[in-house]
């Protein structure tokens, strides 16, 4: 196996002094130019796995396990070397443009200042590629328009503004968290555009944490499902969405369907689990149709399904053909559970 | 056909911008134009547009939150912009609103039992131990344990805080709610959970419902009738048996295409629409 790309293996994070484990067991790869969605719900540990690669975890939370991107091993980076790799080598966009950007600072400028912090180039120099990185990504009359201030930028600019940021030093890896979740559906389609054709011009990897199914769908190759600190289903994209084999999944996408013909839309019931309340077995038991006293007792291993496609679960044969009725006859005991 | 609940006649809004940069006035664009609207018992109607569309305006000025610049707001055939004080705040009651954001509009230090017995009391709409009879009724109808009475609302998470939301704006028996971008914060299972929710409400209690959000297909789930918003103006009504697909105005098909959809990836597979 190549040891370009990033490899996550068993990357578990806890809050150590609260002792909670938030992330477990997370393996992922992604490969040169490849494009990998992590999806889940808040709460899930989709965006502190995607910190936890770049050293970004909050205060108090620890990473245990394996990152290797290109063939170093990124948790034993010392900081400086870690701060080397941050934005040169792999890049990362967040949900909300306005609280990343530096208010008092033209955009150009802004842009500008990371072209140097990675390069040695004239001012004159990389203020003409940071015009030119705008109007890659879609800012009209970018010249002008890099003498202004993020606020004078909508929502939609303020990401694309970021996106250039991030390609300012060509990294190989981007990771975007929800970069679009913020945004109206005309601007994110836009965004999910200029993501894809990024991609596809720079041979650049991505990593898309989302909520949203259908955004990850559109933009990856693979994707990869979350739940309750997770990854309980990895496959093709076409595969895990069109013939998902975990209940989870299953529940999830019939949640998003649009069938007027239905009266109700279908929903998982009950809430997911609190970190620290899990248990050893399977943690969507409490609100999966499926369940048997096996799926509580045990750890459930990973089960392949086919080329690159598995599942955390044990019943995937009877998941496929789980409704919507099914779900909504899934009666959690007392209703939703409250997270105390 | 009875009469509609209510209706909306040309309303106009324009916020008036405080000062601006030392003090020079900018000017101000209206938020709201000429907007009109009718609803029946027992009807959700939908409206979509993007953000500064005008949507939460049109919703405001419909509950009376905001004062229209012009236009009427009949409800029950009575012109609700005409009323003031005490008057005004009587018939508030029956069109309740709820938020986007249920984290942001409850407060942290009430407990549930008290949040919703406050609403009881101020309308009094029940005494003594009616009250607390009344408190268990409402949680029943969102869904929420007995139990939640005595806790806060830290302790709850965000689809569970928009059923209390829902219980608090059910506590003043309204006739309409007017709901804000109620799941746009919500996790997409528990989206589903809160929309069946309110389809519930509405045949249970009859309530009348104006259902705000972005999603045109997920709001065309739950309103048969959708209005679509564009920079302050209503463009497009698209009625009762109408499908999205037969939409005319070209923002409303732009707002359908950019939905990403997982049935439209389907076919195309890698779906980059170009």
């Amino acid at each position: 196996m190549s040891k370009e790309g990033l490899i996550v293996e068993d990357l578990s994070i806890s809050f150590v002094q609260r002792q909670l484990e938030v992330v477990t067991g997370v393996s992922l790869r992604i490969g040169r130019g490849e494009a990998l969605g992590l999806v889940g719900e808040s709460g899930s540990g989709k965006s502190l796995t995607a910190r936890a690669i770049l050293g970004l975890l909050p205060r108090g939370a620890v990473a245990s396990g394996r990152i290797m991107f290109d063939g170093s091993s990124l948790l034993d980076l010392a900081a400086r070397e870690m701060q080397k790799l941050r934005g040169a080598r792999v890049a990362m966009i967040f949900q909300d443009p306005m609280s990343s950007l530096n208010p008092v600072l033209r955009v150009g400028t802004a842009i500008a200042q990371v072209i140097q912090s990675h390069e040695r180039v004239g001012a004159g120099e990389a203020h003409r590629r940071a015009v030119a990185l705008m109007d890659r990504v879609g800012i009209r009359d970018a010249q002008e328009r890099s003498h202004a201030y993020p606020h004078q930028f909508s929502g939609g600019m303020r990401q694309r503004i970021m996106i250039a940021m991030a390609l300012a030093a060509n990294p190989s890896l981007l990771l975007a968290d929800e970069p679009t979740t913020a945004l109206d559906v005309v601007v994110q389609a836009g965004i999910l555009r200029l993501l894809t054709d990024l991609r596809h011009e720079k041979g650049m990897g991505l990593l898309l944490v989302s909520h949203d199914l259908a955004v990850v769908g559109r933009v990856s190759d693979r994707v990869a499902v979350m739940y309750a600190g997770q990854i309980v289903e990895e496959g093709p994209t076409s595969e895990v969405l069109f013939r998902p084999h975990m209940p989870y999944t299953v529940g999830l996408i019939a949640s998003v369907r649009r069938d007027r013909a239905a009266a109700r839309l279908s929903s998982i019931s009950g809430s997911p689990p609190a970190p620290g309340s899990t248990s050893a077995g399977c943690r969507f038991a409490p609100r999966c149709p499926l369940a048997i006293d096996a799926c509580r007792r045990n750890a459930i291993p990973a089960v392949p399904i086919g080329p690159g496609h598995w599942a955390r679960c044990i019943r995937t044969e009877d998941a496929q053909a789980l409704t919507a009725a099914d779900f909504a006859a899934a009666r959690v005991p007392g209703g939703e559970r409250a997270n105390v | 056909m009875s009469e509609p609940l209510l209706v909306a006649e040309n309303l106009t809004k324009t916020y008036q911008r405080s000062g601006g940069a030392f003090g020079f006035h900018r000017p101000a664009n209206p938020a709201l134009i000429d907007a009109s609207l009718q609803i029946n018992r027992a009807e959700i109607v939908g409206v979509v547009g993007e953000s500064g569309s005008g949507k939460t305006t049109l919703a405001r000025c419909i509950a009376l939150l905001d004062r229209p610049d012009t236009g009427r707001v009949i409800f029950k055939g009575e012109d609700l912009t005409k009323l003031s004080g005490a008057d005004l705040r009587a018939r508030r009651r029956y069109i309740q609103t709820i938020f986007q954001d249920p984290y942001a509009s409850l407060n942290p230090r009430m407990r549930i039992g008290d949040v919703l017995e406050e609403v009881i009391r101020y309308h009094r709409l029940a005494t003594g131990p009616g009250i607390a009879a009344r408190v268990k009724q409402l949680l029943d109808q969102v869904g929420l344990p007995l139990s939640a009475v005595s806790s806060y609302p830290a302790a709850f998470s965000g689809g569970q805080r928009q059923r209390i939301c829902i219980a608090r704006a059910l506590a003043a028996e309204p006739e309409m709610l007017i709901a804000d971008e109620p799941v746009s914060a919500l996790d997409v299972s528990i989206q589903a959970q809160v929309v069946n929710l309110l389809l519930d409400l509405k045949e249970q209690l009859g309530l009348s419902v104006i259902f705000i959000g972005h999603d045109l297909q997920l709001v065309n789930f739950i309103a048969p009738r959708v209005i679509i918003m564009l920079k302050g103006r209503i463009v497009e009504t698209i009625p009762e048996n109408k499908s999205l697909l037969d939409a005319e105005h070209e923002y409303t098909r732009e707002l359908l295409e950019s939905v990403p959809r997982l049935e439209s990836l389907r076919d195309g597979g890698k779906g980059t629409r170009s």
